[in-house]
Parts: structure tokens; sequence; C-alpha cells
């Protein structure tokens, strides 16, 4: 029960170092990794079921006293994070199975997608900064090694901005981690939450938080720091983009609600002013880029860039209210932005391009999947009644309520925008008239492809439906992120046990 | 702290080397500019133990007085931040040569030809 928080990082490393020992790809392979990602989804919604009702749970590694060891925190927002990655990785998988035959399949591409997932959820979990920077590394490197697995000798070179940002990213972590260290003489996340506030006003509090916000704004692809993402992304096969569009940056905004809600004191209000403007630089950027380009997964990559800016930009306004709207704006948009990718990798699979100029036709030879398209494209625009509009919503109303007029005007047009390149894809793939002589390959495995994707848009419909009960929990994540008095009493809180524990 | 001056001004000269050969066009310049950039971060890791001056290595004895052993627990962090720099370098150096063979170039400058295909169409991947 105690022990529960490290299940969600254990299994899937299990599984990973497993699935190496069983090297060849085969039905009974595909299966069990199914089921270790259904496993992880089960774990993680009744973990968010339980830490929701109770509070967070909190597990010592090693049985070490709370400054001195590794700690898992399991909160809401955590457990929120843990369903998400467990949900876009289960349907990720299948998504690959429908789309590979086993025989093609890479034989390292399950287990190296099981250690990927086993970072990102040690990431969500951590309770300390070098396990942060070691979580980041374990998924950075399963990435790298993700994205060039099956790269064509034409497209390698777009890996490179990738790595070497990242590598830079990874350096500066350790940087901070140890300036953290050295300013506040632990790296445990509730310490420093203590330490820190003791601290405010004191100038080397606010360069380590510059620091922080450097890092992960590489992480999340915030503008001027964005560029490497419309690069690589669309060089991936189908499955692997559609997880990496979804997880990799949302976990860079997830740390930074964490580092600058929790561990980080509220007062560094000048900090927060420059997080909400470079937001709204990325929003507007990003969608623009989507605009000028003429591939599905080219604009599909420009979009999440614009997108992680209407999340930052809602950490930026930094209230309770803002961090609900950017906790619910995430549950939103890696259900989305997965499936769109999916929708993506059909419509490649159907044209032998995503080039949109050249093709179309795809609403009379395949409406169903032309729907699925129209319902995702409509949600991420942020129409009502769909998920989107709820984020989009709750972003803006917080935004008026505090003045910030010319952020909201941007993010205003960054949304339509994001509509006017959504059609532009519907036009150019779906509407248009597909030219003589060229076939389409609808095949079994599209329309078995269109079915798993729908899976995310049945869950994206859900969120839009049922924004009562998601606004709650984010409501419920994003107060319990904010209460750092909270954070701190319930980690110090296992010394008692381990203490009795020792005496017995 | 104080007396670690000679520390910060040797990370000053290796992070700027390191950034200096990282924004190099040669894929080798690169590669060392991201080794040392590395041990950069692990030397500043390593001063967070503290002045070494005068102070032994951390041992468990019970005569070993605290005020007089550097903090060990740097070091713990360092080792695992060198392993991890490794493998990363491991990783850096077969992409960079990969590139090299699919490219037939060692520069930066030579991956931006004009007019050719950028291989994000279907069938060109395997």
């Amino acid at each position: 029960m105690s022990a529960l928080p490290g299940v969600p990082v254990v299994l899937p490393l299990a599984a990973a170092l497993l699935a190496l020992f069983f090297p060849r790809p085969s039905l009974m392979r595909r299966v069990s990794a199914s089921l270790v990602f259904l496993a992880l989804l089960g774990i993680s919604v009744w973990l968010l079921g339980h830490v929701k009702a109770t509070g967070p749970l909190v597990l010592s590694l090693g049985g070490w006293m709370v400054p001195y060891g590794i700690v898992l925190v399991a909160d809401t927002l955590a457990a929120i994070m843990l369903c998400l990655s467990s949900i876009t990785a289960l349907v990720c998988t299948l998504y690959g199975f429908a789309e590979t035959p086993a025989r093609n399949e890479h034989p390292l591409r399950l287990p190296l997608l099981l250690l990927l997932v086993a970072g990102i959820h040690l990431t969500f979990l951590t309770g300390d900064l070098f396990t942060l920077f070691i979580a980041f590394e374990i998924f950075l490197i399963s990435s790298y090694a993700l994205l060039t697995l099956q790269m064509a000798a034409s497209r390698s070179r777009r890996a490179l901005p990738y790595v070497t940002i990242n590598l830079f990213g990874s350096t500066l972590l350790l940087c901070s981690c140890a300036f953290a260290y050295g300013l506040f003489g632990t790296l445990n996340f509730s310490e420093i939450a203590v330490q820190s506030s003791a601290m405010v006003g004191d100038i080397r509090l606010d360069v380590l938080g510059l620091m922080f916000l450097l890092v992960f704004a590489i992480k999340a692809g915030l503008f001027p720091l964005y560029y490497w993402l419309p690069n690589s992304y669309p060089a991936l096969p189908t499955p692997i983009a559609a997880f990496f569009a979804g997880m990799l940056t949302k976990v860079g905004v997830y740390v930074l609600i964490r580092m600058f809600g929790t561990v980080l004191p509220p007062e560094l209000v000048w900090l927060h002013t420059l997080i909400a403007w470079v937001a709204g630089l990325t929003m507007v950027i990003g969608v623009l880029g989507a605009v000028a380009q003429s591939r599905i997964r080219s604009i599909l990559s420009y979009h999440i860039v614009s997108q992680v800016g209407y999340m930052v930009l809602a950490v930026g306004f930094f209230s309770p209210a803002a961090f609900a709207a950017a906790i619910f704006y995430i549950i939103h948009h890696i259900i989305v932005k997965a499936a769109l990718f999916l929708v993506g990798g059909v419509v490649l699979r159907i044209h032998g391009t995503d080039e949109l100029d050249t093709r179309g036709g795809l609403w009379a030879a395949a409406p169903g999947l032309s729907i699925v398209f129209l319902l995702q494209a409509f949600s991420l625009a942020g129409i009502p009644p769909f998920s989107g509009f709820w984020g989009k919503f709750m972003i803006v109303k917080e935004g008026l309520s505090q003045g910030q007029w010319a952020l909201v005007t941007l993010s205003l047009v960054a949304s339509v925008l994001t509509l006017v390149s959504m059609l532009k894809i519907w036009l150019g793939a779906f509407w248009s008239k597909q030219p003589e002589g060229v076939p389409l390959r609808l095949t079994p495995s599209s329309r078995r492809m269109t079915a798993v994707a729908s899976v995310l848009v049945a869950a994206s419909l859900g969120i839009g439906l049922g924004a009562n009960y998601f606004i709650s929990i984010a409501e419920h994540a994003a107060q319990e992120t904010l209460d750092r008095t909270s954070y701190v009493n319930s980690v110090r809180a296992i010394n008692g046990g381990l203490e009795r524990g020792m005496q017995q | 702290m104080t007396a670690q001056l000679d520390t910060a001004i040797l990370v000053a000269v290796m992070a700027g080397g390191a950034i200096y050969l990282c924004l190099s066009r040669r894929f080798l310049r690169v590669l060392l500019g991201f080794l040392l950039l590395s041990n950069a971060g692990n030397l500043v890791v390593l001063a967070m133990s503290g002045d070494p001056t005068g102070k032994r290595s951390a041992t468990i004895h019970p005569d070993s007085d605290p005020a007089w052993s550097v903090d060990p627990l740097p070091q713990a962090l360092i080792l695992t931040a060198i392993v991890i720099g490794f493998s990363v370098a491991a990783y850096l150096t077969v992409l960079l040569y990969r590139i090299y063979v699919d490219e037939g170039s060692a520069t930066t400058t030579g991956l931006e030809r004009p007019g050719r295909s950028d291989g994000l169409d279907e069938g060109l991947t395997r």
C-alpha cells in the first residue's frame, strides 16, 4: 500500500528489461506490453481516486529520513499526469500494432517505449531535484534512441537539433541542481520549499528561478527555444510521434508547474510575469509557423509549440484558478494532440505523403477518418462544447479578471489562427478532390488505425462533455500544488512512520 | 566558498570553450564541445562540496570529525552525472557518425543542400 507510488516506475522498468530477454517481436510480446500499459492505467486511475480522497502518498526509498533520502510523492497532479501518460502510451502502442505487422517491428521499440514511460513517470513522482535530473535523463536517452531507431538515411540529420539542445538543457539542469544544493544544502523539494521561503528577496533565489525557467523552457519548447521541435517530430514513426507530441513537452510544463507552484516561493512575481509574456509570444509564433506549413505533421508540430504557450500562460497568471486552467488544458491537450498525430499518420498511410497541396479526397473515401479529424480539430481550435473550449475559456476568464488585456488578445488571435491552419488541413487532405490516377491506399490496416485513434477521440469528447468533473479534479490538483505547507507536512509526516518502524 | 575562485574561473573557461566548440560547423568540434560542457557541469557539482582546503574525504569512522571532512553528497551526485554524461556522449558520437555516413558530410553546412528531399514521405522510411 505505502509502496504504491513506486509501482508506476518499477512496472514499466521491469517490463522493459524483461522485453529485452525476448527480442523477437511476437504476438505474445505485444499482448504483454499492452497488458502492462493497461495495468499502469488501472493503477494510475486508482491512485488518482485514492490521492484525491486521502491526500498525497509518500514513499521513502530505502527508508531514509526525509531530508536525506529519496522520496516519491504521488499527489493529485502527479496522479493525473500518470493517467494521461498511461492512456497515451497504451493507445499509441496499439496503433503501432495496427500499423506494423509483427515481423516488421523493430525489436527495440517496445523496450525503449517502456523505458521512456518509466522515466516520464519518475519525473512526475519524484520529490527531489536530483532524481528529477535522473528521470529526465532516462526518458531523454530513451527518446533519443526512439528518434533514430528506424530513421531513414535522408532524415537522420533531423535528430541533431533535438539531441544537442537537450544535451545543453541537461547540463544546465545539472548545474541548477548543484546551485540549489549549494544554496539550500538539500535537494528535497519540500525542504527547498521551506528554505526558499526564508530567502525571499535574495538575488540568488531569483537567479536560480531563472535557470529553472530556462531549463524547462527548453524541455517544453517555449519561444525562443522551440526550433528543435517542429524539426524533429515530423520525422518520427507515427505512434512514437504521437506519444512524443502528447507527453514530452507536457513533462516540461508539469515541471514548471511543480517548480514554480510548489518548490519556489510565490513571491517571485517578476518571473511569473516573464513566464506569461514568453508564453504569449510562444502562442503566436507557434501558430504563425503552423499557418506557413504545408505538411500535416509539420502543422501539428507547430501547434504543439503554440498550445504549450496556452498552458504556460496560465502558469504565468499564477493563481489557483489559473493553475486549474493549466492542468485542465494539459488533460485536454495530451489526448487531442496524440489523436491528431495518429490521424495524420493514417492520412500519411493512405496518401503515401502528408503534403497538403498535391492530394485530397479523403472526405469521400474515408468519412470515418474525416469525422475523427474534424472532432479533434474543433477541439484543438477551442469550439464549444469540445474540451479545448473549456480550457481556453478558463484561461481567458482568469486573464481578464487579472486585467491582462494584451495577453488575452494574443491568445484569442492565436486561437483564430489555429482554426485557420486546421481548416487548411481539412481543405487540403479531406475536402479537395483527389487528383486523377493517384490511388488511395485504403487497407484493413488503415481502418484498424482509424479505430484505435477514435479511442482517444472518445476520451476527448468525454473530457469536453464531462468538463465539470474534470475541472473539479483540476481545481483540486491546483489547490494542492499551490498549498506548499501541506505538501511539506505530508512529506515530513513519513518521518514519524519511519521512527516507529525503527523502534519496533 | 570564497577560496573557490579558481574553480569558478576554470568552469567559466571550460564552459566558454565548450560553447565556442559547440557552435562550430564541424561535427568533431561539436562532439568535443559537448564533452567539455558536461565536464564543466560536473565541476560545478563538485564545487558544491565546499572549499576542500585542509579537509579529508568523508569516512564513516567513530573518530572522524564531520567538521574536517568534505561534504560527500556532491561526490555521489557527480558519479551519477559522469555516468549519464558518458552514455550520452557515446550516443552523440554514434549519431554524428551516422549523419556523416548518411549525408557524406561532416559539417552542418553540408546538410543544407537545396532541392533535396526532406524525407518525410511514407516509403522512404524503409
